[in-house]
């Protein structure tokens, strides 16, 4: 749990952060009429921004969880017994989806729709692909009932995919969505406020899933990775 | 002026300029597929409403069983254990969960912030349909071959899954996935309320200007999006081990003799993901109960609330600490005993910021000008049964005091007045207070009288004696206890005797109920704020207020939401939105 | 509304100083336990009357009359910081005895003698050590018909091990007893209400706890963590005898070795089906 902990205490700092800044010292009874301009209002994030970072925030506790208990659960020394080769495929298959969102905001920012709608399509058959990828794992481990072994890893395996891989496909219908969308109505403020979005969401997924790729295989990082979730 | 007040701007969605948004042009939906906050919540209320009845009903049958054993021959122990389970399950997340954030949080967060709707307005209607999705599930349940499940509320595994438990064949993978549902639909009312409260609030109104009712809904939710994944991972990965067969949760087991293919899965995570998620839960119900109390007492007693910085700081301070406190509930888990020492003291801390607020409650009271209307009679009673429950909870938080006590029926008392009786005081003080602003009729005041008196006093005379059952050693979640030595005959007595009342209360609620449909039609018209409070949603311009809740123009906020018997001021109260600088400076 | 409060008040500290239900008289060295509580009674009591009685005052004193006006006093950071600093205080009175006797709970003294559990749904087993004073190793594997606990046959600290399957666990008097229990299913919870100590047993693990007996009598134990249907329904006994009674009932009983080659006789003689070891 002290990844868990770790997490919510970074939470916990933002939020402090934030409401450092609300004034809660104030005597609010004294102050009637105006109050004082709430500081640095200049430029919130747009509510949809907002909501998106929400959620993540809520979701990275889901995975963190999920880091949390394959701590407790699985022995240090076990691995997910699997060809890591594919899974750096998918790895890199989800690393470009990213990437390609990046240009397409690029170009979204200087006018040039047809490479928008280039990078989102690519985008969209990387993500596909990563997740066809995950499906491949997952069978295999699943036919040589490797997951129901007592050492678990390949169970964890199982459950992090799928709970990532249904967070993935919910991002690529709303991507598939927005799509259709840029390439059937006329630009009018031009679509955006929806592809940083995008953007922000796979770069968080991608995150996620390159830890719990640290953490499920002999990663560079996974070093890292194992001193974050079992100290001592 | 209002270039003088730069509060947080609404985004455009917030401002009427789609006039067509606030203007639903079918009956389905203006009252069913509705995107409105307020019809919303209505829904969600009277869904958990509806639901929390047939808990209720699961309560008087647990009740038969207890007061009066083999009398219902009905009741054999499985059917009891799926009782107490359904019992559990429904009144602590199907209805006080949903009550308080989906019921209370859709109504009074826009109104009370002086926003016009929810920030989204789709997905807050979204996250009813799938909380009606994951409540019908819960249902079906019942009529599962098998029948709903037995496990206990906490669902503990292996015992969950295992063919030893009521339940098994359907009743324990219905009931994970209508929580899954339930989540995921909460998930997103949650980013909502969020949202809203940080970027929807009317011009000048700052936090500090908040209503303690929108701190604690605020803070609720925040929590709430912490603490429900970790129900979510543990609900997740006990349906892959009960139907794709992985090992999470399930060591090796002997079941009937026969060795189950499970092996090396650990309990013990299930119990840490489950409490993760069930301490803060206790919060999520608590705090928004603390923050509408806080608000009762204040307009009834039309005096302002006693420390409102010290109120917002423990609201917050109870918020964190929620989270450190978890294994509290495993002292007796079998977990390393040495973790005991540091939950006993984070849980004790806590008792610091609720200990205040309770003192701050008091203390309104001094010096007012209390009103005995029914809403204020059940924040009273709330003060009572809350204090009662948090002094008891002081017994088990402090781990050796818990050994002995841990799982009998102390800590069912405990956790009824706590977290069973006082949030639900709050929620008929609650409704009591706004339904005149939802229905613009006032319900009848005698019967609210009578309702709850008896709710009251019957409820803390089913809970108080009952602790001293479990100090005898009386163990909860048992059919019968007949045949136990340390249980003396009184002790069945007793238990009559809790019975008889509880069936009493139950029967009560039935006159509840009818008030509430009564009064829809034959209440006396209440205007459009008959207990003269400062709040935003009483100043405004219709009752019931329409979609969009404003008419033409946000209001603009002036001053703290607990202006009552300002010195000087003509009347004994000054709504949020009156600009009119009568103050003499602030207190002694 | 402020009389019933009053009423409240004075009716639950009479409930409790009249009330005919109270703990069992104890029969552990956990009186420690029962100190604490008595201290959080105490204090939890004078809070609750204090502040319901404070209330009724108010509701009385300061009730709406024609005319009437609130005080304005919006707070009193000294007040509140007193109520907080007294809070601290009793809180910390609760806390610390809990805690010094908590710290007694976790550390079992060393010549605490060690007994078995083995709960399964719905009954208990116990397991005493032989003259060897030590438990032989157990697990799940080597659990079969005639072998119930699961003992490692190749442990020959198991061999004088004496199995109680189906009968009343005795210990001896004043001998502080560590109980090392374990489960073959799922979670159940060893509970004599008399010991006032409990722990969960987990399956999987091996869960412990230790308290010394310090009266003699017959004990009901329950299981105290839901378990399934018959949860209800699984209780042992406990029967606590001085040295000299509990010396003699153990020599009565059979151990590991004597029981299993009795066994072997049985089903050598053609009378006993053999071991299914299902898996």
């Amino acid at each position: 749990m002290s990844l868990v902990l770790a997490y919510l205490a970074v939470l916990g700092a933002v939020a402090a952060r934030w409401l450092a800044r609300q004034h809660l010292a104030d005597r609010p009874w004294l102050a009637v009429g105006s109050p004082h301009p709430l500081g640095a209002a200049a430029a919130p994030p747009s509510p949809a921004r907002l909501a998106l970072g929400v959620f993540l925030a809520s979701a990275g506790l889901l995975f963190s969880l999920l880091v949390a208990a394959y701590a407790m659960r699985v022995p240090r020394t076990a691995l997910v017994p699997l060809e890591p080769r594919l899974l750096w495929l998918t790895t890199s298959l989800l690393g470009g989806a990213s990437l390609a969102l990046h240009r397409a905001h690029a170009a979204a920012l200087r006018g040039r729709e047809e490479d928008v709608t280039a990078a989102l399509g690519f985008a969209m058959a990387a993500g596909l692909g990563f997740l066809g990828g995950q499906a491949l794992a997952w069978r295999a481990l699943w036919q040589a009932g490797l997951a129901q072994g007592p050492d678990g890893a390949a169970a964890f395996f199982c459950l992090i995919t799928t709970l990532h891989g249904l967070h993935i496909l919910a991002g690529l219908v709303v991507l598939a969505w927005m799509t259709v969308r840029a390439a059937r109505l006329p630009r009018t403020k031009g679509p955006e406020p929806g592809i940083a979005l995008c953007t922000l969401y796979w770069d968080a997924l991608l995150v996620v899933w390159l830890v719990l790729f640290g953490l499920l295989f002999r990663t560079p990082w996974s070093g890292l990775i194992d001193a974050l979730c079992r100290p001592g | 002026m209002s270039d003088a007040i730069t509060g947080p701007q609404g985004g455009s969605t917030l401002l009427p300029e789609a006039d067509d948004l606030y203007h639903p042009h079918s009956w389905w939906t203006r009252y069913v597929f509705s995107q409105d906050a307020k019809v919303i919540a209505i829904q969600y209320a009277g869904t958990a409403l509806a639901i929390g009845f047939v808990a209720l009903i699961l309560s008087w049958l647990i009740r038969l069983q207890l007061g009066f054993p083999g009398l219902a021959t009905f009741i054999g122990p499985a059917e009891y254990y799926q009782l107490i389970t359904m019992h559990g399950m429904i009144m602590v997340v199907y209805l006080l969960t949903a009550v308080f954030l989906g019921g209370f949080g859709n109504y009074l967060i826009p109104l009370m912030l002086g926003a016009r709707d929810m920030v989204f307005p789709y997905l807050n209607m979204l996250s009813y349909w799938i909380y009606l999705l994951a409540v019908l599930v819960l249902v079906a349940s019942f009529f599962a071959p098998g029948g709903p499940t037995g496990a206990g509320w906490t669902l503990y595994p292996p015992q969950a899954i295992l063919a030893g438990t009521p339940g098994q064949p359907w009743g324990i993978v219905l009931m994970l996935v209508s929580l899954i549902l339930f989540i995921a639909g909460f998930t997103m009312g949650g980013v909502n309320y969020v949202v809203t409260v940080l970027q929807a609030r009317a011009p000048g109104m700052t936090l500090m200007r908040m209503p303690l009712t929108v701190w604690g809904i605020f803070t609720a939710t925040v929590l709430a999006l912490l603490a429900f994944p970790a129900l979510l991972v543990g609900a997740v990965m006990m349906l892959f081990d009960r139907l794709l067969g992985t090992s999470f949760f399930m060591p090796a087991i002997i079941e009937a003799g026969q060795r189950l293919r499970y092996g090396g899965g650990s309990p013990i995570l299930f119990q840490h993901l489950f409490w993760f998620f069930g301490h803060p839960e206790v919060y999520i119900v608590a705090l928004p109960a603390f923050g509408i109390v806080s608000d009762l007492i204040s307009t009834h007693a039309r005096k302002n609330i006693f420390g409102y910085r010290m109120m917002v700081w423990a609201i917050v301070a109870i918020g964190v600490l929620s989270f450190v406190v978890w294994a509290h509930h495993m002292y007796v888990s079998g977990m390393n005993p040495y973790f005991g020492f540091f939950f006993a003291t984070t849980t004790l801390i806590i008792a610091i910021p609720t200990a205040i607020k309770v003192y701050n409650w008091v203390l309104t009271l001094w010096r007012g000008d209390i009103h005995l209307t029914v809403p204020m009679l059940f924040a009273i009673a709330f003060i009572v049964t809350f204090l009662n429950g948090g002094l008891t909870g002081l017994f088990l938080g402090n781990v050796v005091v818990d050994v002995p006590l841990s799982d009998t029926m102390f800590v069912v008392a405990h956790f009824h007045m706590v977290m069973g009786v006082a949030p639900i005081l709050v929620i008929f003080g609650g409704l009591y207070h706004w339904y005149p602003k939802v229905t613009g009729r006032m319900l009848d005041a005698r019967l609210g009288q009578i309702h709850f008196w008896i709710t009251f006093l019957g409820a803390y005379a089913i809970f108080f004696p009952m602790h001293y059952l479990g100090l005898l050693g009386v163990p909860r979640r048992y059919y019968e206890t007949t045949g136990l030595g340390f249980v003396p005959p009184s002790a069945e007595t007793l238990n009559a005797f809790i019975s008889l009342v509880a069936f009493v209360v139950g029967a009560a609620q039935i006159l509840f109920l009818f008030n509430l449909l009564h009064s829809l039609r034959h209440g006396a018209p209440a205007g459009g704020n008959p207990w003269r409070a400062t709040t935003l949603e009483w100043q405004t311009p219709e009752t019931p207020p329409p979609h969009g809740n404003w008419g033409p123009n946000l209001p603009v906020v002036y001053r703290w939401p607990y202006d009552y018997s300002v010195p000087g001021a003509p009347e004994d109260f000054l709504p949020q939105n009156r600009p009119d600088p009568v103050r003499a400076g602030g207190g002694p | 509304m402020a009389l019933i409060l009053i009423l409240i008040a004075v009716g639950s500290v009479a409930f409790h100083l009249l009330s005919p239900w109270w703990w069992t008289p104890i029969a552990s060295n956990w009186s420690y336990i029962d100190t604490t509580l008595i201290i959080t009674f105490w204090i939890t009591g004078a809070v609750f009357v204090a502040i319901v009685l404070f209330m009724a005052y108010c509701l009385w004193r300061f009730r709406h009359r024609p005319g009437r006006r609130a005080a304005y006093e919006p707070e009193s950071p000294r007040l509140e910081g007193w109520l907080t600093a007294v809070t601290a205080l009793g809180i910390a009175a609760m806390l610390a005895p809990g805690l010094v006797v908590w710290s007694q709970f976790v550390r079992t003294p060393a010549d605490a003698v060690e007994v078995e559990i083995l709960a399964q749904q719905w009954r208990w087993s116990f397991r005493l050590p032989g003259a060897d004073g030590r438990l032989g190793a157990a697990d799940i594997r080597h659990v079969g018909d005639d072998n119930p606990l699961g003992i490692n046959p190749q442990d020959r600290a198991g061999q004088d091990d004496i199995v109680i399957d189906g009968g009343d666990l005795h210990l001896a008097l004043g001998r502080p007893v560590r109980v090392l229990m374990r489960s073959y299913d799922v979670v159940h919870n060893f509970y004599v209400p008399e010991f006032r100590a409990k722990m969960d047993i987990i399956p999987g693990m091996v869960t412990h706890f230790w308290f010394t007996p310090s009266r003699t009598g017959a004990f009901d134990a329950i299981c105290n963590e839901v378990c399934g249907t018959s949860h209800y329904a699984m209780r042992g006994r406990v029967v606590v005898e001085d040295e000299p009674a509990f010396r003699e009932w153990i020599d009565r009983q059979e151990t590991v070795s004597q029981r299993a080659a009795r066994s072997t006789g049985t089903r050598e003689a053609g009378l006993h089906p053999p071991a299914t070891d299902v898996r």
